[in-house]
């Protein structure tokens, strides 16, 4: 990191996330999910993105925040999570901004219980917080395996 | 032989005051030569020393120290006289025997009879030849491992008799000694003056006088001769190498008597010249009078305050252990709060006698707070013990570094407690031994400078808002602040545009792996030590702080706290529980500000303090003692660095700071993580003390949560 860098900056349970661009493939509205058999927690079911099937999960449910019911005001960004294309849902998205490298903590000091290997940085933008996800490391080797089986 | 541990016990620490008393004697020596309750001082700690080791059966040291007892004999009879050679020799015998001591202490043998025998011989040498000479020393056993290889010195002999009508070839012998003096150490030097004639024969323009010179030098043979080059063929001049005669073949014999036996039987004085000779010698007092420098009844009154100043300072030495104190501290402390209690009660009562009652205990009160001052005077001593440590390794480091060091002190008599003492000598040592080997130049540097050869080390204690600090401050080169800079650089610590304090850049000297020293000394200069300087400060709760100016010197500030068991302590509520956080680790108290608080994960936050962001401890989750969780009270957070991680602790109240004694849980329950003990707090009531890395590990491992669940389940079983 060591540039200017751009993020797609999203909300989840009022906290703000962020992804590097060139990560996100597009956004689209929520449509329904279609659930699978047998899926495993956070695997929300399947959408059909213009004739491609695509497996949706939840962040929610990855760092344990608290449920809610979908709306189509939900978005699913689509991104590229270890080769391999994925949708997920959030709450809205709100901007796009661009962090230079003061601007972003590195997140060897964060409370225990958040999930820091998920976690590529703390962005700081006037009084946000923003917590830069590691795409890449959003989905275990296990959960790509289940994924696979799919 | 046998003897029993208690018996060991006292010899150990009589030996080790004695040693002790042995230095400082030698030490004030040095600086007033003529001194003779020093060497009477010195003379009777040794003599005990020595009848103490032959009681407890190590006879080895009681040999030693025997020997070493004769050669003060000599200098107490003034058939020795105080050198500088003298006082370096003596202070290493004192070494010796410390190391001796040491050995048998961990139940090892005193010392190899082979490096006994050298030592021996190297007193034997010195009774034997005298105080002008000084026999080249065997490096010490505990320091050979440090010092570097010792030089090679060779002896030489060298035999100069010149003939009568020297001065008519414009020679002179006074100018070939002085450049033969600049080879080496004269060991010694014996003019003959047997060709002397009658004074009606004397001439003024012949040369009578020749000379025996015993010679140590690193030069070699033929660097010798070549002084004499110009004389060397037609006078009656040799020189021998008697370096292997010197180390080995001392006539022991010879080494036992006293000067005046050997300069008679060596036929240079007879025995009636010997005894006038004894006769006319005088003690200093004596002398004075003499010279009517002082009266009879002035000198008698000063040596009847030297003889009860000896005896007070044998009296006030006694040795209790700290246990016995620290349970006198305790009960101090639990009267003055039963005091606290009664006065409560009584402000109440309004029967007969009120007044009388109130003033009497407000009397007890008073009478308990000086009882406990005084309790906790008892663990306390003065620096001055700590410093004529210093003073000896300055000289010693001087002297190795061909430095001329003076050592100046003020406020010796500054008391401190006793394990503060104790872990800040170390400390304190390694910043003189940085005074000497980096700040103090070179004679000639200095000159160079225009600063007086000699350098100046001050160290300085004093008392100010119940601290103790301890300056020390020498007048050399300074703190080479580019040095510094540069190394920082190269070590990736800064950037290079980065700008920097003063003061930031001269804590870098507390990192570790930063020497400013091209050259790396023995002692200090490794880059490691300042890191540990300050580390082991703190952990007593001190702090240091230095102040330099390029060429003017170097000042380093200790702050010790005046009792280690004191701590500082911030005084904190949540949720009406009071804790106490250990000031030494709190970088900050802030209002609690909403707004910097953001939420991170399921449950945690995180606070933006000085632009970053830190994770928020939250103590009634990390401590569970049946609180209920945070209700939105917290007015202030205070944040802590443990040196691993900071992290802010939200609280409902900072209340002032306080001086606490902290009390292991572990006494008479167990160990409590995250706790490091309880205070009693003014008005009785118990209060905790936080640990702060045990705080750290709960809240960063989340190991909580399996305490928490098994501890639920507890309770549960017993409900």
């Amino acid at each position: 990191m060591s540039e200017i860098q751009q993020y797609v900056i999203f909300s989840l349970n009022e906290q703000i996330y962020g992804i590097e661009v060139p990560k996100i493939k597009e956004v689209v509205s929520y449509r329904k999910i279609t659930p699978l058999p047998n899926m495993v927690g956070f695997i929300k079911g399947i959408i059909n993105l213009r004739g491609v099937v695509l497996p949706v999960f939840d962040l929610r449910e990855k760092f344990n925040l608290s449920e809610t019911t979908y709306t189509p005001f939900h978005i699913i960004i689509v991104m590229e999570i270890s080769g391999r294309a994925m949708g997920v849902i959030v709450d809205e998205i709100s901007d796009v901004v661009e962090l230079s490298p003061d601007e972003v903590q590195a997140p060897s000091n964060l409370p225990p219980d958040v999930q820091a290997e998920y976690i590529k940085g703390i962005g700081k933008k006037e009084h946000e917080l923003i917590v830069l996800l590691d795409v890449d490391r959003l989905l275990s080797s296990k959960e790509l395996e289940i994924l696979d089986a799919t | 032989m046998i003897v029993d541990d208690e018996t060991l016990q006292i010899f150990f620490s009589e030996t080790e005051e004695l040693l002790k008393l042995a230095e400082e004697s030698l030490l004030s020596l040095e600086s007033s030569p003529q001194s003779v309750s020093d060497i009477e001082q010195l003379f009777r700690s040794v003599h005990t020393l020595k009848s103490g080791a032959g009681m407890v059966g190590y006879n080895r040291i009681s040999d030693y120290a025997h020997l070493v007892e004769s050669l003060l004999e000599r200098l107490r009879s003034g058939k020795l006289a105080v050198t500088n050679n003298l006082i370096t020799f003596l202070l290493d015998s004192i070494d010796f025997m410390r190391f001796m001591v040491d050995r048998v202490s961990k139940s090892e043998d005193e010392v190899d009879p082979e490096v006994l025998d050298k030592r021996k011989d190297q007193v034997r040498r010195y009774l034997g030849v005298d105080g002008i000479s000084s026999s080249e020393k065997e490096p010490d056993p505990v320091k050979a491992a440090t010092q570097e290889p010792a030089k090679e010195f060779s002896f030489y002999k060298i035999h100069l008799k010149f003939r009568r009508e020297l001065f008519y070839s414009g020679q002179d012998p006074l100018l070939i000694l002085l450049s033969l003096s600049e080879l080496g150490e004269f060991v010694q030097v014996v003019p003959d003056l047997s060709e002397f004639p009658d004074f009606e024969n004397f001439s003024m323009y012949d040369l009578y006088i020749s000379w025996q010179i015993i010679i140590k030098t690193e030069q070699s043979y033929e660097d010798i001769e070549d002084v004499f080059m110009f004389v060397i063929d037609d006078n009656d001049i040799w020189i021998e190498d008697i370096t292997n005669q010197y180390r080995e073949g001392i006539d022991i014999d010879l080494a036992e008597k006293k000067l005046g036996q050997v300069l008679v039987e060596k036929g240079k004085i007879t025995e009636e010249v010997l005894t006038d000779a004894l006769k006319k010698q005088k003690r200093l007092g004596d002398i004075l009078v003499e010279d009517g420098r002082i009266h009879t009844e002035d000198l008698e009154k000063a040596v009847a305050v030297q003889e009860e100043r000896r005896t007070v300072y044998r009296k006030t030495t006694i040795r209790v252990d700290v246990e016995k104190i620290d349970s006198l501290v305790n009960l101090g402390e639990e009267m003055g709060i039963g005091l606290a209690k009664v006065k409560t009660l009584f402000e109440k009562y309004t029967g007969p006698g009120q007044m009388e009652i109130s003033e009497e205990v407000e009397n007890l009160f008073k009478v308990n707070q000086d009882f406990q001052e005084r309790v906790q005077r008892v663990r306390m001593f003065s620096l001055e013990g700590t410093f004529h440590r210093f003073q000896r390794m300055a000289r010693d480091l001087a002297l190795q570094q061909n430095k001329q060091i003076k050592v100046i002190s003020a406020g010796l008599d500054t008391e401190l407690d006793k394990e503060v003492i104790e872990y800040s000598t170390d400390p304190l040592k390694h910043l003189v031994r940085n005074c000497i080997d980096h700040g103090i130049e070179s004679p000639k540097e200095r000159e160079a400078k225009g600063k007086p050869p000699t350098g100046i080390i001050k160290f300085e204690a004093y008392q100010r808002g119940g601290k103790i600090f301890i300056e020390i401050c020498d007048d050399g080169k300074g703190i080479d602040l580019k040095g510094i800079h540069r190394k920082a650089l190269e070590r990736g610590w800064i950037e290079p545009e980065q700008a920097l304090t003063e003061e930031a850049l001269l804590d870098f000297i507390f990192k570790p792996g930063l020497s400013t020293s091209s050259k790396v000394s023995e002692i200090s200069g490794r880059g490691v030590g300042m890191d540990v300087v300050r580390t082991q400060l703190n952990q007593i709760g001190g702090t240091i702080d230095i102040h330099t100016e390029k060429d003017k010197g170097t000042t380093f500030i200790l702050c010790l706290p005046l009792i280690s068991a004191f701590m500082e302590a911030l005084h904190v509520l949540v949720q009406d529980t009071s804790f106490l956080v250990p000031l030494q680790t709190v970088v900050g108290t802030e209002k609690f500000d909403k707004r910097l608080v953001k939420g991170i994960g399921a449950q945690e936050r995180l606070y933006r303090f000085r632009g970053d962001y830190i994770p928020l401890a939250d103590m009634t989750k990390i401590l569970h003692i049946g609180m209920p969780p945070t209700n939105g009270n917290t007015t202030a957070v205070v944040i802590v660095d443990t040196g691993k991680k900071v992290f802010g602790m939200p609280v409902d109240e900072v209340l002032d700071p306080q001086q606490i004694i902290v009390k292991t849980l572990e006494t008479n329950y167990r160990s409590v993580k995250g706790i490091a003990g309880a205070t009693i707090l003014g008005d009785g009531s118990v209060s905790l003390v936080l640990d702060l890395l045990g705080v750290e590990e709960i809240f960063f491992r989340n190991s909580f949560k399996g305490d928490a669940t098994h501890e639920s389940e507890e309770k549960v079983e017993q409900g």
